[in-house]
């Protein structure tokens, strides 16, 4: 189960890398594409260069007609540039659109990967403790939501494995009698932890808490097997 | 009484060059709204030739907010008449 746990951690920051990549590439494209497009849009004056080059290389056009006329010809290019700017605008909108749409989906993407990555998961480890809320009030835990009714002891017991468990620790069995029974570490027994893991199991339903719950960790001790950020205490 | 006539010749010989006036045609715009006009404009006789008559015309049409675009010719009194019509209100105006 931690194993399963932390592999969709790691994948969650990996798919958070690929969002974060990903939408600093489309932002990048997208914005050379704009520099390009709005680089490459003919120019306001481009018509009235024009026009002016026309004036300067002819030299008959010099009657006030023929060059009223021409100016007429520059201001109806001028006319066609306000075109050109509204073309501009529009092109930016799609532009702003086109971005929004590739990111939310290239995050749609990512989130499918992890979805089916966690999917795979919980098939894998059967059941999955997504929320462990002890209630030292009503002497219950809540695992997903489902009421188990504790005796006071295994209550006492879970609450330490669960304490243990938020500062990543490992309690042997002599702790966790010492921490229950507030004496020396020295002076407990470790079979007298046991004892108290035991019937923490027996109280939950054995086989199938040991495996989901309360996980014996070889020469090391006891720890519950669920994620930290799953334990609530009330 | 000689005297007065080489006076009379320096004169004239001092006053010949000043006489031969010079004029240039040229073609200048201002921009937004783009306004073209083609006028004539009086330049100083040492700058009797299209290049030079562009360098002294060009600061004259700045003041007044105008670029010049070319000189088209220099040319003396004689071309006025013909190019009046053309240069309408700006003939000799800079």
């Amino acid at each position: 189960m931690p194993e399963s746990s932390s592999s969709a951690i790691e994948s969650l920051k990996a798919g958070n890398r690929v969002v974060a990549f990903g939408i600093a590439a489309i932002v990048f494209i997208l914005l050379g594409a704009a520099l390009f497009l709005f680089l490459n849009l003919p120019d306001a004056n481009a018509f009235n260069a024009k026009v002016e080059q026309i004036f300067v290389a002819n030299d008959d056009l010099r009657t006030g007609a023929e060059i009223k006329l021409l100016e007429i010809l520059a201001q109806s290019g001028t006319t066609f540039s306000e075109v050109l700017t509204s073309y501009r605008m529009v092109i930016f909108v799609l532009l702003v659109f086109s971005t929004a749409m590739l990111i939310a989906a290239l995050v749609f993407l990512v989130m499918i990967i992890a979805l089916n990555r966690r999917i795979s998961a919980i098939q894998r480890s059967g059941i999955q403790v997504s929320s462990l809320m002890i209630s030292r009030e009503s002497r219950a835990v809540y695992i997903n939501d489902l009421e188990f009714a504790l005796t006071e002891a295994a209550l006492e017991t879970l609450s330490v494995l669960a304490e243990a468990r938020m500062d990543d620790e490992v309690l042997t069995g002599a702790q966790i009698e010492a921490v229950i029974s507030g004496r020396n570490e020295a002076d407990c027994d470790e079979a007298a932890g046991a004892t108290r893991v035991k019937r923490l199991r027996d109280a939950l339903g054995n086989q199938l808490v040991s495996e989901l719950l309360v996980k014996t960790i070889a020469r090391r001790g006891y720890m519950l097997a669920v994620g930290k950020d799953t334990i609530r205490m009330i | 009484m000689t005297r007065p006539i080489l006076f009379a010749a320096l004169a004239l010989v001092l006053a010949g060059p000043a006489a031969a006036e010079c004029y240039a045609d040229y073609k200048a715009k201002r921009d937004e709204p783009l306004k073209l006009h083609y006028g004539v404009a009086k330049v100083s006789d040492a700058n009797c030739s299209p290049g030079a008559a562009e360098g002294e015309l060009a600061p004259r049409l700045a003041a007044d907010g105008w670029t010049l675009l070319n000189v088209l010719s220099t040319f003396g009194p004689e071309g006025l008449a013909e190019r009046k019509a053309s240069a309408g209100e700006f003939f000799l105006r800079y």
